[in-house]
């Protein structure tokens, strides 16, 4: 009796199961992979922003503290992109007559707001606060990384939930004394040390979800 | 069930719900088609659509779009970008202000609070006050000046109005119409154009123009009472919505449950009556409620006054008025409750209140100011000051000398100010064919609405939240108006237009404004950024004017005694949602159930059941109504508790100018005349045979009869005490641990005694958390969005029935039967106590709201936030998340504030007060009867409320543990009255 199929449509069948096997576990694991992945967190990508600001310069050359440009930071849900205002008390002295500025001064003297490229994306659902991290010792390069080596800022961590939840979970290896907030480069103390600032300091992040969604 | 006996059981809803046996419909949730959408596309043919664009979809994937940060160029100073500010100013309705405070973000006003400095506030607002938000941002309201629907320009219109020539030139023939106001510089304005030969008319459908003249009746002369209900034992209103309408409603409302917050049996309690012809919130709140005619409210203010005059002596005035007022016969029915009530007020001599309704002719509100000077009242619970409106009780107010100068031909031009007479306007009065005769009109209105079309010039008004001015509320106290934000569509106020005519034109308002007041009282000069700041102008109430009794008109009009009638009555009414139709393009108030029949979207002719038998009518069957030569058709809405041979129409709908959303309804101003504004005798009614559904939310989110809202007499409550909820003292064991500690225990209180059931909450409720409108299709198929429903439950009989209103709302059950039932953990518990709702899990299964016996979850049903234009987009509360369709939502105990207030708690390093947190209900309520905060401190107003023997679970057999605990609703009756 002829086979109804040629043998070698067994190869087939099994190589179709194998397949869907491989898909059924390889497609979930390829899309959870690909929510976390730097190609859709934006991680680590350089973004291009319509004046060439390096905060190099500003941060480390000039050493001016992150709150003197973010100055919500302590008092406001959002750590705040200055006024133009703001950049021109020292330009309206240095470099004001740089072309690079110029966009700043036609923003300054026209009123039109410079528009910047945003670089840390949170979900419209997700309330974050920054007075409250600054103000429990959660410092600037926690969440920014080191801003004073970045030429174009990028952003360092995932900002997905999970890793929201790692600090919020276990905050001691984050927090720093009132004085270090926006010092780049600090080194957590022992594991005693930050245990005794989360006990001392009463911290004790919340993990339920009207936390951050409302 | 642990109640016992002398708490009322028996609850229904509506009257199909009173006489239905069995319902095989009440096991449904939602009625058939409900998530079928309204236009062809059927759900079957969506999801052939769906299948075939999977494909497509995943091709059409992409990165997740990048933000823009857009900061100021030159950061603006008060203004901390992320943090809201709030600022102070008034909204005035009918012409008296009501303090307010505005919340901004970023100058953007998103959400109106009350001021607790105002009188008229006291922190609380109405459902207008906290409405007019959505309507700042109406997409329909006027946006350019037109001049016969071409647009021009403003200079222009200048050019125009002063016919060229140079300000301040006489203006003999021009003539201003404007709504009732109060404010003193539109006043000084005003004066002026007096001075050049201007006439200056004021106009509005509802006004308190009986009240003047009733105390002109009365006293000799135009006087406006103002109450005050913590020194009344006894109040009586006569068609005096006073808790829920008029200037001071809020101030009534929480004076009036002051007087009933029983927390021990040694407490005391007021007692309301109430006599109206439609029920009412007030009629709803009381303690006894006498149906009557509109037109047989007389008879029973005079039955009032003979039978309290009898027990009053030393008054000559009453001995002068005896022979009149012995001709008056009430109706025999009602004598015993006339009697009953004379005997309390007399025991309760300056300790006692009546009160008339704007709704009531002239001669009711003297009888009422008798009543109180009989009583001794006046100076205790009832004061008058002179009115804080401009020219109160002159004959400027109303139409006919207007009128009367049109039709001689004495009017160049026309300036109408606001407002929107030739649709409000008395049919018989023809204004719009009269106001031809001018040779020029100009409105100033928010929309291109009737009169608009009636005019030459069409110029758009400002809304408060865009003007600067000043008002003043009902006593009399100074509020400046100070806006909020720019003007989004170029609107200008009365004020702008008024100084086009004098001499300095073009000054900014608030120049102006700022320079009138440094010459009318130079206090307020110097103290005008405090003035700004807190809203009120302290030292500005009018005082208290002293009163005696002239008999001789009052002796006149009581001897001319109407002819007895027994035909049917038209009453008509400004709505409790769109006002006169001032709010008719508004979607929250349009969608907002009324407070006691559940309409939205549209009004009805409210007819007792008792008619409706006589005339064979049915709700929803169209009827043809017949007034003097006019006639309408409108659906019919059998409702409980009202009148007799009264049929009730609402104002304010059937618009037909560009506020689209008011098309909804039937347009009872076509039966108005002058002859009857408030209510007419000689109403015709013939059926049609057709009938119009309506989109009522009565029978919504069903309870299945069980008795959630309990209500008992204040005596048993003494006599018995403790049981009055009996059974539920028993402590629940547990395995589990309930609360951890060291975490605030958020909880809610609300005690059905104080609660009127305004429905201020809801709106205030919609406004906080962006709950968005669903349309009238979409209430008939019960999609209704509000985070509370207001019930409104019946017991007793059809015709007369006792009437209990409860706020239902998410209870935030320890034991939430929601939690357990969904499958992707989306509605969890928090460790403070909040039953939460993560939309961005939700998937939408809708197990969650099938599951809650309390049915208070909402579910979106389509995406209702998808086609916001960008003005409709600005109310919306950047602190909370704006949702998509397929998610279910519900009341969150306004985490956003509790939240926001922890933070500010922690770095502020101080522990949260009680108090430090309200909710956008409890902070609208206007008789504070709801209470929130935390049950970790013994200490709280909500943990005392809690342990209050009065409070109660709803639902509490099923073990739900809820953290919303209500107080039994205490009733006061008179025990000669039984019931």
């Amino acid at each position: 009796m002829t086979p109804l199929f040629p043998v070698w449509t067994n190869a087939l069948v099994r190589t179709g199961l194998l397949l869907g096997g491989l898909g059924a576990v390889g497609v979930p694991v390829f899309l959870l992979g690909l929510v976390r992945a730097p190609y859709t967190t934006y991680q680590f990508d350089p973004i291009d922003q319509p004046v060439q600001f390096d905060h190099r310069h500003h941060v480390r050359d000039e050493g001016i503290s992150c709150l003197y440009c973010h100055y919500t930071a302590q008092s406001s849900p959002y750590a705040g992109i200055p006024p133009t205002s703001l950049c021109m008390n020292c330009h309206s002295q240095v470099w004001d007559a740089a072309k690079v500025l110029s966009s700043v001064r036609h923003s300054y003297f026209s009123g039109d707001s410079i528009v910047w490229n945003r670089v840390h994306n949170l979900p419209g659902f997700v309330y974050f606060n920054h007075s409250i991290h600054v103000d429990r010792g959660v410092g600037c390069e926690s969440c920014h990384g080191r801003v004073d080596k970045m030429g174009l800022v990028y952003a360092e961590v995932p900002l997905t939930m999970s890793w929201c939840l790692e600090c919020h979970r276990d905050p001691s290896a984050h927090i720093r004394g009132e004085d270090e907030i926006t010092l780049m480069g600090w080194k957590p103390g022992t594991r005693e040390e930050q245990a005794r600032r989360v006990k001392d300091r009463n911290i004790s992040p919340p993990t339920n979800c009207t936390a951050c969604h409302r | 069930m642990g109640i016992r006996a002398g708490v009322v059981k028996d609850r229904w809803r509506s009257l199909a719900e009173a006489t239905k046996r069995f319902d095989p419909d009440a096991a449904r949730e939602f009625p058939a088609g409900v998530d079928e959408p309204d236009d062809t596309l059927r759900r079957r043919d969506l999801l052939k659509l769906l299948g075939a664009s999977v494909m497509l979809a995943g091709a059409g994937c992409s990165r997740a779009p990048r933000g823009k940060i857009v900061p100021y160029a030159v950061d603006p100073p008060e203004i901390t970008p992320g943090v809201a500010n709030h600022y102070a100013t008034a909204m005035t309705l009918g012409g008296y202000a009501t303090g307010l405070l505005v919340e901004s973000h970023e100058g953007r006003p998103t959400k109106i609070e009350g001021n607790p400095d105002h009188p008229a506030s006291l922190g609380a607002t109405g459902v207008y006050e906290q409405a007019s938000i959505l309507s700042l941002y109406d997409p329909a309201r006027a946006q350019s000046i037109l001049f016969k629907s071409q647009p021009k320009s403003w200079r222009k219109l200048r050019e125009t109005l002063t016919r060229g020539a140079a300000p301040g030139a006489r203006l003999d023939g021009t003539r201003f119409l404007l709504e009732p106001t109060g404010s003193p510089w539109t006043g000084h304005l005003l004066a002026e154009l007096r001075g050049l030969g201007a006439k200056v008319h004021y106009y509005a459908p509802v006004s308190r123009s009986a009240a003047w003249e009733g105390t002109r009746l009365a006293f000799g002369r135009a006087l406006d009472p103002v109450l005050d209900l913590r020194r009344a034992d006894v109040i009586v209103c006569l068609d005096a919505d006073i808790l829920a309408t008029g200037p001071f409603h809020c101030r009534y409302a929480r004076q009036f449950a002051d007087g009933r917050r029983v927390r021990s049996k040694t407490d005391t309690m007021n007692r309301l009556y109430v006599a109206e012809p439609l029920l009412t919130v007030t009629g709803a709140a009381a303690d006894h409620r006498l149906r009557s005619k509109a037109r047989d409210i007389t008879a029973i203010a005079v039955a009032l006054l003979r039978e309290t005059g009898a027990a009053v002596t030393g008054a000559p005035w009453l001995e002068a008025l005896s022979g009149p007022v012995s001709q008056w016969h009430e109706r025999a029915e009602v004598t015993p409750w006339v009697r009953a009530v004379a005997r309390d007020l007399v025991a309760h001599r300056s300790r006692s209140l009546v009160v008339a309704g704007d709704g009531q002719p002239d001669i009711v509100h003297a009888l009422a100011a008798l009543l109180n000077v009989a009583l001794g009242n006046v100076g205790e619970s009832v004061s008058y000051v002179v009115p804080a409106l401009l020219d109160a009780g002159s004959p400027d107010h109303g139409l006919e000398p207007l009128l009367a100068d049109l039709d001689a031909g004495r009017v160049q031009s026309l300036v109408i100010l606001g407002g929107n007479p030739s649709y409000t306007a008395p049919r018989d009065l023809e204004l719009p064919r009269r106001m031809r005769a001018a040779k020029s009109t100009m409105y100033l209105g928010t929309h291109a609405n009737e009169t608009a079309k009636d005019c030459d010039w069409l110029v758009p008004l400002a809304h408060y939240l865009e003007s600067w001015g000043d008002a003043r509320a009902l006593d009399g106290t100074l509020s400046i108006v100070q806006p909020l934000i720019a003007p989004l569509f170029g609107g200008r106020t009365a004020t702008d237009i008024l100084s086009l005519f004098l001499s300095s034109p073009d000054a900014p308002a608030h120049d102006a404004l700022a320079a009138y007041w440094r010459g009318a009282n130079p206090a307020l000069g110097a103290g005008w950024l405090q003035a700004l700041q807190r809203g009120v102008v302290p030292g500005t109430a009018s005082r208290a004017e002293p009163v005696t009794v002239v008999t001789e008109d009052l002796a006149r009009r009581l001897g001319a005694v109407p002819p007895r009638s027994e035909s049917l009555e038209l009453v008509v009414r400004a709505d409790s949602k769109v006002y006169d139709g001032t709010f008719a393009n508004n979607a929250w108030l349009l969608e907002l159930p009324d407070a006691m029949t559940k309409l939205t979207w549209g009004n009805a002719a409210l007819v007792s059941p008792t008619t409706a038998a006589r005339l064979h009518l049915a709700t929803e069957d169209v009827v043809t109504l017949s007034l003097r030569g006019a006639s309408i058709e409108a659906p019919v809405f059998v409702m409980p508790g009202h009148a007799d041979d009264s049929i009730a129409l609402m104002l304010g709908y059937g618009r037909e100018g560009d506020e689209e959303l008011g098309r909804v309804g039937v347009n009872a101003y076509r039966l108005r005349t002058s002859r009857g504004l408030a209510f007419d005798d000689g109403l015709e009614l013939v059926k049609t045979g057709r009938s119009q559904p309506l989109a009522t939310t009565q029978e919504h989110w069903s309870t299945e009869n069980r008795p959630v809202a309990l209500s008992a007499k204040l005596e048993d409550y003494e006599k018995r005490q403790g049981d009055v909820v009996a059974g539920q003292s028993a402590v629940r064991q547990t395995l589990y641990q309930l609360k951890p500690a060291g975490v605030n225990q958020w909880a809610m209180s609300i005690d059905l005694t104080a609660c009127t059931g305004c429905n201020v909450c809801i709106i205030a409720c919609q406004a906080e958390n962006n709950v968005p409108i669903v349309g009238e299709e979409g209430v008939r198929k019960n999609r209704e969005m509000q985070w509370i429903r207001l019930d409104r439950y019946f017991s007793g009989s059809e015709s007369d029935p006792v009437v209990d209103v409860e706020p239902m709302a998410c209870q935030h059950c320890e034991k939430a039967p929601c939690e357990y039932v969904c499958p992707v953990g989306a509605t969890v518990h928090s460790p403070d106590g909040l039953n939460e709702m993560v939309y961005n899990r939700c998937v939408g299964t809708r197990f969650c709201s099938n599951n809650c016996p309390y049915k208070v979850r909402r579910f979106n049903w389509f995406d209702y936030n998808q086609d916001k234009s960008e003005p409709q987009k600005m109310v919306m509360n950047p602190d909370v998340t704006v949702r998509a369709r397929g998610v279910m939502e519900k009341c969150s105990y306004c985490v956003q504030r509790i939240r926001e207030s922890e933070i500010h708690a922690r770095i502020e390093g101080v522990p949260m007060a009680d108090g430090a947190v309200t909710t956008a209900c409890q902070q609208a309520c206007p008789s504070k009867a709801i209470v929130f905060g935390s049950l970790t401190d013994p200490s709280s107003e909500v943990s005392k409320l809690h342990a209050n023997e009065r409070t109660y679970n709803v639902l509490d057999e099923l073990g739900t543990a809820p953290r919303t605990r209500y107080m039994v609703r205490l009733r006061n009756p008179n025990p000669e009255l039984g019931t």
